[in-house]
């Protein structure tokens, strides 16, 4: 091992040169600040840590401004509402609430829902057992994610409430029937989005394909599931 | 040693070398984001007291985790390598690389990702996220002399890469350096 240290030295040296340019891209950088953001929690540390607390605030919200100006759509200046990706984004984001259980009565259904419209139950027909459910919110909207859970494959179920969010440019639009749905890829994530009851709907995963999702989506429990008769 | 808390607003601190840390485990850049933002999700969920790690050790031992886990997730593994002392050595780079010869860092990422995992791990705490030999062993939870031993292996097979992907052609070298050399497989 001792052959050539010099020459092995030199070696780590122009490795941790050609590494000293690389950057996270800023989108990955708005993205951690996201997270941080979402997740930062009241702090009840000793007193002496309130600086450092305020100072963190005052930075998240440097960065929340920095979102809300990204999503205004490069300061067009009509306030957009919430997107697609950050639905995506909710879908894509571990669940802690508990899990949803199976509806008995309906077995097509889990005991999970908002505005009126149940979370399928999936366990039986594609092998995703929910594990987890949250309430939580996409900009200002109310919204739910289901977190459904298969061996080595995670998808995550978010249905925001209101009027229906614009699908991004870009998307490559499909239908099923007479559902019309919209795929797209966002953070490395296969992403479905669709309408239940002019709510929009969206499932994103990491390690389903894009066809999985569609045929996810697509599924009504042999028309037991509510929200998509209204669908054009 | 005292324990101290993982302040969540120096976290931005460290994103530049967690990244490239990511990029040289997944060995894509858009798996390195997903790699770094699984990993930031996982230590904001809940406070986090170091005990004897400093920040950027401790980040780097939840990002080699959270990558192990995506990849069990994804039903694939690390290909298992003999230990670092039984791994043959490559050939001998010397006549191939140039001390003063400058590295694509994108090819340089590729062979990263391309190496046994242990070498991997070694070669990434030092040369890519900048740890002295004696954080990347506590990081990785082994003795100082064998990051040495697995940092110096890991160079040299790094330099025999370089000298198989120094091609012409971008795409042929991209070819040349993948095949053949990749430690993960589908199971």
């Amino acid at each position: 091992m001792t052959k050539d240290p010099q020459h092995n030295e030199e070696l780590g040296a122009a490795i941790r040169a050609a590494m000293a340019d690389v950057r996270a891209p800023d989108a990955l950088r708005a993205r951690v600040e996201a997270e941080r953001a979402a997740r930062r929690a009241p702090r009840r540390g000793p007193a002496l840590r309130l600086g450092l607390a305020g100072a963190a605030g005052v930075v998240a919200l440097a960065a929340a401004i920095v979102l809300v100006i990204g999503l205004l759509g490069g300061g067009t200046g009509r306030l957009a509402g919430p997107t697609i990706a950050q639905a995506a984004d909710a879908a894509l984001r571990p669940a802690h609430g508990p899990a949803p259980a199976e509806d008995v009565r309906q077995p097509v259904l889990v005991h999970a829902g908002i505005a009126g419209l149940r979370f399928p139950y999936w366990d039986d027909t594609f092998g995703l057992r929910a594990v987890s459910s949250h309430r939580h919110r996409v900009g200002r909207r109310e919204a739910m994610t289901v977190e459904y859970r298969a061996p080595g494959e995670r998808v995550g179920y978010t249905i925001v409430d209101g009027r229906p969010l614009s699908v991004p440019d870009g998307a490559r639009r499909v239908r099923r029937g007479a559902l019309p749905l919209a795929v797209l890829r966002h953070g490395g994530a296969a992403v479905v989005t669709w309408r239940r009851d002019g709510h929009t709907c969206v499932l994103a995963s990491r390690q389903a394909s894009a066809e999985r999702l569609v045929r996810l989506a697509a599924w009504t429990g042999g028309g037991k599931l509510a929200g998509y008769r209204r669908t054009r | 040693m005292g324990a101290h808390e993982l302040d969540p607003a120096r976290l931005g601190d460290h994103l530049d070398r967690l990244y490239r840390a990511a990029w040289a485990m997944c060995g894509s850049r858009e798996d390195a984001e997903d790699l770094v933002q699984d990993t930031y999700a996982k230590v904001l969920a809940r406070p986090r007291w170091l005990r004897g790690d400093d920040d950027l050790g401790y980040l780097l031992r939840v990002l080699r985790n959270t990558h192990i886990s995506r990849l069990r997730a994804a039903g694939r593994r690390p290909v298992a390598v003999p230990f670092a002392d039984d791994a043959p050595e490559p050939e001998d780079p010397r006549s191939s690389w140039r001390p003063d010869a400058a590295l694509d860092a994108e090819l340089l990422f590729t062979l990263i990702a391309a190496l046994p995992e242990s070498f991997r791990d070694a070669l990434v705490a030092v040369d890519v996220c900048g740890l002295s030999y004696g954080e990347a062993g506590r990081a990785l939870r082994v003795r100082e002399a064998t990051i040495t031993t697995r940092l110096h292996r890991a160079r040299r097979q790094i330099a025999a890469g370089l000298r198989d992907g120094q091609l012409p052609d971008r795409a042929a070298r991209k070819g040349a350096t993948t095949s053949g050399v990749l430690q993960t497989r589908k199971s």
